[in-house]
């Protein structure tokens, strides 16, 4: 009998995210339900890493569930007293890389190898001598290694390999063997899905299996690497899902910008948003609750479907023209 | 009839003036954006537009973007796909054109959006490279966009993300960083060059409403001027009419409210 993959948003979290963990937290459709399961069921310790971190790494560095950040971009970085504060008392510890580095590094973790090699990097100040190690949490680990390729004497910074514990996404669909399926820009989650010891997907829908495997190119990760499948409509709002619906605009900047400025906004936030939705269904009848009823129904997307079908057929064996010549 | 301009739409048609038709732009957040619009619009409809999400694009997005992620850029793309694949167009030298922006610039075109103060010990965390500092040390030509003030566009920098020219001259390929680098720093104020041999940021043109005193009173480092310095020529009335178009609340080129 196969393992059962699809389950309720608290069971996925609580059986694998566990405290400390290394968590890829998405970059483009955000996995936003797990995110406030996340906040909601007190994670701590948590490290996050990912190319581009937006409101939902720095929502969970204000929740308290993470205290270390590894990226190349956090937004909201820039908003009082949220990053820098907490970098300056030791509450968080930041490394930071760029999109491609993480990109690299996270494609090393998927592949088994080491480290990777790039040609970014050279001559900046994230090689200074200050800045070569980790500030503190990888003990005995080098944070790069700048060094001439053995092959052609060429440049390059060596990068070591991201495994994380756990990557958390959203995707359009799955089915209920757990294998994935998105479309879209994809941003460096493609090399995070694989890059993971443990993966949760949040889904738009649970399809059947017939229909994941009439489209195979679609699947972004297949179901032995997928530990989770939680099916749970709108779960990247405030982001966007191509074909399904798309950023909450004023959502982010009457609500969940402003809740980023300070501890109190916050924790503001946190209460009436998290603490007081136990579901994720909860949370969207708030957000109905204050914009009208109509409030999700209005960033539907419209269809956009394929001009062309793409067909994989096939000529059956026994049409093929038959070489005598093989014994 | 349009009369009158913002700095924004003025920075927007500056920054299109550099993407040459059949460039392969690494187009980036915000100003740019638009930019790469208005040139598809106007002398640069064979220019191809890279976003590190992942989307390769020959024709602009149906829609107005706040970002590069929003559901219509994906729409009419010529490829959807991973920020990898974008970053391989990238490091095999086949990106004509990056742009990127920043918190602070050195006259050889370092960039920082890293840190303000030391980054042991930092007075601001800055959002980071994101894609920045990739674009900077592997695009053919960089362009850089600044808001115009004397603590941005400093000496030296706090924290070097982008590599321009590192300390001028030789230093960048020294570094062992492909040829390239900083080719236009567009400001507030004026629009700069780089010296081919110094490596140096010199004023090609100054904006409608600004002057040399006011350029070299609100520039960190001594001023260098081009013998031939203008006024920078001003959008026309199309291309405020498509700027309008295409940024129709002003989120980026006429500071609307989000």
């Amino acid at each position: 009998m196969a393992e059962r993959k699809v389950m309720s948003l608290p069971e996925a979290v609580e059986r694998f995210v566990q405290d400390g963990d290394t968590v890829y937290c998405g970059y483009l459709m955000l996995p936003m339900a797990l995110v406030m399961e996340l906040v909601r069921q007190r994670k701590r310790h948590l490290e996050l890493v990912g190319a581009s971190l937006v409101y939902q790494a720095t929502m969970l560095v204000l929740a308290g569930c993470a205290d270390r950040v590894r990226t190349g971009y956090i937004q909201g970085a820039l908003r009082p007293g949220s990053i820098t504060e907490r970098m300056a008392d030791g509450r968080l510890r930041f490394e930071d890389y760029s999109n491609q580095g993480i990109a690299l590094m996270l494609m090393a973790g998927a592949l088994g190898i080491p480290f990777i090699p790039t040609r970014s990097f050279l001559g900046t100040d994230y090689l200074a001598p200050e800045n070569q190690h980790h500030t503190g949490h990888y003990p005995g680990y080098r944070k790069w290694q700048e060094m001439e390729s053995p092959f052609d004497g060429q440049k390059a910074v060596l990068l070591p390999a991201l495994r994380p514990d756990v990557t958390i996404m959203h995707a359009q669909r799955a089915d209920e063997e757990g294998n994935i399926q998105w479309w879209g820009h994809k941003g460096d989650a493609r090399w995070a899905f694989w890059a993971a010891r443990r993966l949760i997907v949040t889904v738009e829908e649970i399809v059947p299996s017939d229909a994941v495997r009439s489209d195979p190119d679609r699947t972004a990760v297949p179901a032995s690497r997928v530990a989770a499948v939680v099916h749970c409509p709108y779960g990247a709002h405030p982001s966007g899902v191509a074909g399904f619906y798309d950023f909450d605009y004023r959502f982010v900047g009457e609500v969940l910008a402003p809740a980023l400025d300070s501890d109190a906004a916050f924790a503001a936030f946190r209460g009436e948003w998290i603490d007081a939705c136990p579901t994720h269904d909860a949370y969207l009848e708030r957000v109905k609750a204050r914009y009208g009823p109509d409030a999700l129904d209005v960033l539907k997307a419209e269809p956009h479907r394929p001009l062309l079908p793409v067909d994989y057929g096939f000529a059956p064996w026994f049409n093929l023209p038959v070489r005598e010549d093989i014994p | 009839m349009v009369s009158g301009f913002t700095p924004g739409e003025l920075m927007v048609t500056a920054a299109a003036r550099e993407i040459r038709d059949g460039d392969v732009v690494f187009v980036g957040m915000r100003l740019p954006l638009v930019a790469f619009s208005l040139a598809k619009l106007t002398h640069a409809p064979n220019a191809f537009g890279l976003f590190e999400n992942g989307l390769l694009r020959a024709s602009p997005s149906p829609e107005f973007l706040y970002t590069m992620s929003d559901t219509p850029n994906i729409v009419g793309a010529s490829m959807c796909t991973s920020l990898l694949n974008v970053m391989a167009l990238l490091g095999r030298g086949r990106v004509d054109l990056g742009f990127i922006g920043g918190a602070e610039v050195d006259r050889y075109g370092n960039v920082n959006s890293s840190y303000i103060g030391p980054r042991q010990r930092p007075r601001a965390k800055l959002p980071g490279s994101g894609g920045a500092g990739d674009i900077a040390s592997l695009a053919k030509r960089l362009l850089i966009i600044m808001a115009h003030e004397r603590h941005r566009l400093r000496t030296a920098v706090d924290y070097v993300t982008s590599p321009g020219f590192l300390g001028g001259g030789a230093q960048r390929e020294q570094a062992g960083l492909p040829a390239g680098g900083p080719k236009t720093l567009v400001t507030t104020l004026g629009v700069f060059d780089f010296d081919p041999r110094t490596r140096e940021a010199v004023l090609r043109s100054y904006h409608p409403g600004a002057s040399l005193d006011e350029l070299r009173a609100a520039t960190g480092w001594p001023l260098r001027v081009a013998a031939d310095v203008g006024e920078t020529v001003p959008p026309s009335s199309a291309d405020l009419t498509l700027i309008r178009r295409l940024d129709p609340d002003g989120i980026w080129t006429r500071g609307g409210a989000r």
